[in-house]
């Protein structure tokens, strides 16, 4: 399904259906996709373009409420001080539509094989809403369905001088690096963690494996502009 | 040099007196230049721009004001009489605009200690809706219903202020009522079910459901869940017809207020066309 597309274009699966196709007038399209119960319409005008599929950062469904992703581990990962491990977690892939006219993107569609699921990372008062997703950790790259789980490669490292259980990971989307081919969906990433509470998280900007392609950033090729601060997430309520 | 600070230009104001006042004049401008450009930057996200300039404007003429008093005094002209007369004169303006100064200082008060942001859901005292303006002597609310109402800053100040959206999290709760027949334990499953798949009701902290009263003509569970602030209402409104629907198509049904009525001594009715009991 990911690549470049020159439109009209149409695929299918067995729940899955969308289509762009010319409409009546000159340069008028209709875009349609259909996703189980869930359908999506947009009528567009252009002339020339083409169509990109590709996995987007994971935080856009169903409604993009945080730009930030935990990851829960489904059993804690313990370090002992000044210890570095690689680890295999998996996230939720979400698939982006988008049109590219002279290197000009619009994000048509935004749409996930996954059911999404939100979460509170900290306190109450002063926490962060975050795209909430629950992982296993695997040690060497595990197996997993690209349209529906990409591959977190995560270097973990403990820099603090006690031992640490990690639970959970969270992540800033303004700083994800996606690559993609065929079968594998995957970004690879950082965590640092100074202390029993906290950590710092990143992205590395490279490939899992080679004849990998970079994915289109939505974050910073969407129309309206999100004022990037910072890539990393600091995460300050707990590992 | 000495010397020509010792001329005497004007009655007994020499060179030197009038260079101490030049500086005096240039101190001041450059300490009103710093202390506006510093207010500038401190107020710049708290307030329209208009009623930045506005201070900025009043920040820079009191410390000029200040420098020109000071320099009068060392030319020996007596501030005193003006002084009086200026004091008459704002004790005046003073009473004239109680309320406005009133209103003034607690507009600062709400731009420095910012309990409320222009776009937040808030209520204060009685009024409810979402602020559209923060001005320096009033604060303006769009109410639910569309009403625009201004509220003077010092009421806004000195009254009880709930800030709806301070904080990422909010919770909503659902008292559902049960028959007696029903299972319990199997419509908290039902509910507990329904809100893990609902992707805005939050993992953390966990949704609550529990039997919280027997009552009259029910068994009331009670729903605690949590949301995002900005999808707090729709998420509230969504779910209780979800959870009703949900009920029913599991044979739990919500019953309607009831009462068991038994009488002392057994009643004879006659029903027309039935036979006599």
């Amino acid at each position: 399904m990911f690549g470049t597309y020159s439109p009209p274009l149409s695929l299918s699966s067995k729940s899955f259906k969308m289509k762009l196709e010319r409409g009546r007038e000159r340069n008028s399209w209709k875009y349609y996709r259909k996703l189980k119960d869930e359908e999506k319409t947009v009528s567009l005008v252009f002339s020339k373009g083409d169509v990109i599929i590709n996995p987007v950062e994971p935080v856009n469904l169903p409604k993009n409420i945080s730009s930030a992703l935990m990851i829960e581990l489904s059993s804690p990962l313990i370090l002992a001080p000044k210890e570095s491990v690689k680890i295999y977690l998996t996230f939720p892939v979400e698939i982006g539509v988008l049109l590219v006219r002279e290197k000009q993107y619009r994000v048509l569609d935004i749409f996930s094989f996954l059911p999404a699921k939100y979460t509170l990372y900290g306190e109450v008062t002063s926490g962060v809403v975050c795209k909430y997703w629950c992982s296993d950790v695997h040690l060497s790259l595990p197996k997993v369905n690209p349209l529906e789980e990409g591959v977190l490669e995560l270097r973990v490292t403990n820099a603090s001088g006690e031992w640490v259980d990690v639970k959970e990971a969270v992540f800033n989307a303004y700083g994800m690096k996606i690559y993609f081919d065929k079968t594998l969906v995957a970004m690879r990433g950082t965590m640092k963690v100074i202390g029993e509470e906290i950590a710092e998280t990143n992205f590395i900007d490279a490939p899992l494996r080679e004849g990998m392609k970079k994915a289109v950033e939505i974050y910073v090729a969407r129309k309206v502009v999100i004022p990037v601060q910072q890539t990393k997430f600091v995460m300050e309520e707990g590992v | 040099m000495t010397d020509l600070l010792s001329v005497t230009v004007y009655e007994n104001i020499t060179v030197g007196d009038l260079v101490e006042a030049l500086l005096i004049i240039i101190g001041a401008v450059i300490i009103a230049k710093i202390a506006t450009i510093n207010l500038r930057r401190l107020l710049k996200e708290r307030m329209a721009k208009e009623h930045v300039e506005l201070l900025c404007k009043a920040l820079k003429y009191l410390i000029l004001f200040v420098a020109f008093v000071a320099v009068l005094q060392m030319f020996g002209i007596s501030m005193s009489g003006l002084l009086v007369a200026s004091g008459f004169l704002g004790m005046a303006i003073g009473f004239a605009s109680k309320s406005a100064i009133g209103n003034l200082i607690s507009g600062l008060f709400l731009m420095v200690e910012r309990p409320i942001k222009i776009g937040d859901a808030i209520e204060i005292g009685s009024i409810s809706g979402v602020v559209k303006d923060i001005h320096i002597l009033s604060t303006i609310i769009r109410t639910w219903d569309g009403l625009y109402v201004r509220i003077p800053n010092e009421r806004v100040f000195t009254s009880n202020i709930t800030n709806y959206v301070a904080h990422p999290v909010r919770r909503f709760e659902y008292v559902i009522g049960i028959r007696y027949q029903d299972d319990a334990e199997k419509a908290v499953k039902i509910v507990e079910n329904l809100l893990s798949s609902h992707p805005f009701v939050l993992k953390n902290p966990a949704p609550q459901i529990f039997v919280n009263e027997l009552a009259d003509s029910s068994v009331n569970l009670v729903v605690k869940a949590w949301a995002p602030t900005q999808v707090w209402y729709a998420t509230k409104t969504e779910l209780l017809w979800k959870i009703k629907k949900v009920l029913e198509e599991n044979g739990i049904e919500i019953p309607f207020p009831q009462r068991v009525v038994w009488f002392a001594n057994e009643l004879e009715t006659k029903v027309k066309g039935g036979r006599k009991r």
